[in-house]
């Protein structure tokens, strides 16, 4: 396994490939192994989702408590250190930061969800799923 | 406490292997739990115990997030703990699926915390690891 990010959190430092993407318990709760599927589960079912996508070093939170639900790139700390790359942003409570998209119950995000020219699914196996509520 | 497929039904519990929290404190009869491998982490949807309150403590934000509430191990209210911004969540199940989740477009589905709710609300935010 390689490691992918060595100053995460000050308590959890090694991130590894093996971490990227849905997790286990992921794969547990969605009773399924497909991503696509995995996906859909924890969305439809109205959880909000923050993850960190490795490729472009950003936080990304897809947020189901607003109508319509949001996609949006979390602000970073202007303060932030840069000494772990999970203290960029608040976790305290739900940031808005730039919208990159809205969407209802019926979006097909699957298909149509892209962080540059990468479709979700693409950007999910690069990224860190930190929290799922 | 774990996710929907982490439950066994033959023996009404979350084998050891697929628990995912460790106790931390009890306060006013709640346990205060965290994910020991994320210090983050999703929302449990079943508990081992059948009928049951958790608060969870976030190791990222230094301080408990969410309170949730089990009812025949299935998880049904959970209150986001947000200082004068707390609310809650009722969680439906559905009967078809199994599948654990809010209503959307239920925008009554953000609820107002009861005055009972925010006194633990209130003692559970000062609450600290130790």
């Amino acid at each position: 396994m390689n490691v992918v990010i060595d100053n995460w959190m000050e308590f959890h430092p090694v991130i590894t490939s093996a971490e990227l993407g849905w997790n286990e318990e992921c794969i547990r709760d969605a009773m399924s192994e497909d991503p696509k599927e995995i996906f859909n589960y924890f969305w439809k079912n109205f959880f909000s989702i923050i993850f960190y996508y490795v490729d472009d070093g950003n936080f990304y939170e897809l947020f189901m408590e607003s109508d319509p639900h949001k996609f949006w790139r979390i602000p970073k700390i202007e303060s932030w250190d840069g000494k772990y790359i999970g203290r960029q942003i608040l976790w305290e409570s739900h940031q808005e930061g730039t919208v990159l998209c809205e969407f209802d119950d019926d979006t097909d995000l699957w298909e149509t969800l892209k962080i540059g020219d990468k479709s979700i699914g693409e950007v999910l196996t690069r990224s860190y799923i930190a929290e799922i509520n | 406490m774990g996710g929907r497929g982490s439950f066994d039904k033959a023996t009404m519990s979350i084998p050891v292997e697929k628990r995912k929290y460790k106790t931390l404190d009890v306060v006013d009869g709640i346990k205060v739990i965290e994910d020991f491998e994320s210090g983050n982490g999703k929302t449990p949807v079943m508990s081992n115990t059948a009928d049951t309150v958790y608060a969870v403590w976030s190791e990222s934000a230094g301080r408990i997030k969410h309170i949730f509430y089990y009812k025949d191990h299935v998880l049904y209210y959970s209150i986001d703990l947000e200082g004068k911004n707390s609310h809650a969540h009722n969680v439906y199940v559905d009967s078809k699926t199994g599948e654990i989740g809010r209503k959307t477009h239920d925008k009554k589905n953000r609820l107002e915390l009861s005055p009972k709710e925010w006194i633990i609300v209130n003692k559970l935010e000062k609450w600290t690891k130790k």
